[in-house]
């Protein structure tokens, strides 16, 4: 008897293929590579869950991303560093001055020592830093602050002054007080985390 | 039955066959990334372990840690990933040196997270060291590939790519699942925006504004270098900030839609390299892994180009 065309054979040929597809579904290799695959993804999108809950935290490397996330409104405080040379003028004092690791990491380091109420100590330690880098020879008091700007303002130009300043620091930058010959890297001061 | 169709078709898609050298290609070169990235930074890390103990926020595999290490061990961890880096770079006996380089890259990495402040730059590195320290990512462009090859014919170019292997799913499922970890990545800071306080608002331009801006202002008073120019021309631009908002969250939130479709797939990954250079001139940002490209190098066929250049090294050759 001669196959029905579309039938008999390729139905084998079906089956052979189900089986060989089975086959390569049930490969221990493969079985564990899905099963590493699906721990990976369903670990990195753990963090997802932080979004619902009330004090979300982040974590390293499972992060739930949040930056660029926060509401932020027309103004912005900032706790920055400022030096002042001997005509009372303002000298920028960037944030290596104050510590390590890059950028926003000091600044956060900046903000939390002034939480915890250790301004002096740390407006002291950034001073000797200071003194002791070239480029700052002028500046013989250094302030630690927190500035209030109006975004608007600075950033179309009409005004590029805080709204208001609190002065949370002030030391004079003495040149007697240096670290002489001291290339460690400075710190922010003890006690200036929870 | 059609979640099963899908599942088949994924499954399919995820074990699909590729050269060795696509694998391998990708481990040079996030390899050469990271020996890059960490060689630049280790006088920084040492300087960071320096820092006082009392800002010490142990994350990720650093949690356990009560207190920061001492200084020496700090030293001796970061010389131990780079030798392990050096090791995993050239595919010198990977069964063992790729699971301990990308251990000990995520442990520095942690390490280096521990004082305040997440980077997330880092995240993406990790995980696609882990997925290569731990797959057969040396099988080509490798030392231990080499060694497979009798010693007679191991000054040809052809021993660099050790046998030209035929395409096999051990090759492709590591590709696979480091694009969906991208891709989930993605979609985690897309997801926080909309869940945040903002909302769907977030796309409205206006906060995107404010995003910059304050980033701007912090870099202005504390930062070497300030503000990007292109914040302050951007700054009155809303409706240009809108695109670039609805644009970016696009490109976060659609991640995972992509991923099934190579085509898409491979535009999903030039729009996300896009926005990392528009963040990058935007707010002077650097996240430098995804700037290098490398991040979605897995969405293209890298072992084409090193069919190429071994192409031209035998030109050169004869």
């Amino acid at each position: 008897m001669r196959p029905v065309a579309g039938k008999g054979v390729p139905g084998r040929a079906r089956r052979a293929s189900r089986g060989k597809r089975r086959g390569a579904t049930l490969d221990p290799g493969r079985a564990s590579a899905r099963l590493l695959s699906f721990v990976m993804v369903t670990c990195v999108l753990a963090p997802l869950r932080h979004n619902w809950g009330k004090r979300p935290v982040d974590g390293f490397p499972l992060s739930y991303y949040p930056m660029f996330s926060a509401k932020r409104e027309a103004t912005a405080k900032v706790t920055y560093l400022v030096g002042l040379d001997g005509r009372g003028d303002r000298i920028k004092i960037p944030y290596s001055c104050a510590g390590s690791g890059g950028l926003n990491q000091v600044r956060r380091q900046i903000r939390r020592a002034v939480r915890r109420g250790h301004s002096e100590e740390l407006c002291a330690r950034v001073a000797r830093e200071v003194r002791r880098r070239k480029g700052f020879k002028e500046v013989v008091t250094l302030q630690v602050v927190t500035g209030t700007y109006h975004l608007d303002d600075y950033f179309s130009g009409r005004n590029r002054q805080p709204l208001k300043e609190k002065l949370h620091a002030s030391v004079p930058v003495e040149p007697g007080r240096a670290r002489p010959g001291t290339g460690a890297a400075p710190t922010l001061p003890s006690g200036s985390a929870p | 039955m059609r979640l099963r169709s899908a599942l088949l078709s994924l499954d399919r898609h995820w074990f699909g066959g590729v050269p060795a050298t696509r694998l391998a290609a990708f481990r040079v070169l996030l390899a050469g990334f990271s020996l890059f990235y960490l060689g630049k930074r280790v006088r920084m890390f040492v300087k960071v372990a320096r820092t006082d103990p009392k800002l010490f926020k142990p994350v990720g595999v650093a949690t356990p840690l009560r207190k920061p290490l001492p200084v020496p061990v700090v030293k001796a961890t970061i010389a131990a990933t780079l030798a392990a880096n050096v090791a995993f770079a050239a595919g010198y006996k990977h069964r063992a040196t790729g699971p301990l380089y990308s251990g000990l890259l995520l442990w520095t990495l942690s390490y280096r997270n521990s004082w305040s402040m997440i980077y997330h730059s880092d995240n993406l590195l990790v995980f696609h060291a882990l997925v290569l320290g731990f797959s057969p990512s040396a099988d080509a462009l490798s030392l231990d590939s080499r060694r497979r090859i009798p010693a007679g014919l191991r000054t040809s170019t052809r021993s660099l790519i050790a046998g030209d292997r035929p395409p096999d799913w051990r090759y492709g499922w590591p590709l696979q699942l480091i694009n969906a970890v991208t891709a989930a990545s993605y979609f985690l800071a897309g997801v926080a925006k909309v869940k945040g306080p903002l909302g769907w608002k977030w796309a409205d331009g206006d906060s995107l504004r404010k995003q910059v801006a304050v980033d701007g202002l912090r870099k202005e008073l504390l930062g070497n270098e300030g503000a990007a120019p292109l914040a302050y021309r951007l700054y009155d631009r809303v409706g240009l900030l809108r695109v670039l908002a609805a644009g970016s969250l696009a490109v976060e939130l659609l991640a995972p839609v992509m991923f099934p479709s190579r085509r898409l797939s491979k535009l999903w990954a030039i729009g996300a390299l896009g926005m990392h250079w528009g963040i990058l001139g935007i707010m002077r940002i650097k996240f430098r892994y995804q700037l290098s490209g490398i991040a979605f190098a897995p969405y293209f066929d890298l072992d084409r180009p090193v069919a190429g250049l071994i192409q031209l090294a035998r030109h050169i050759k004869r």
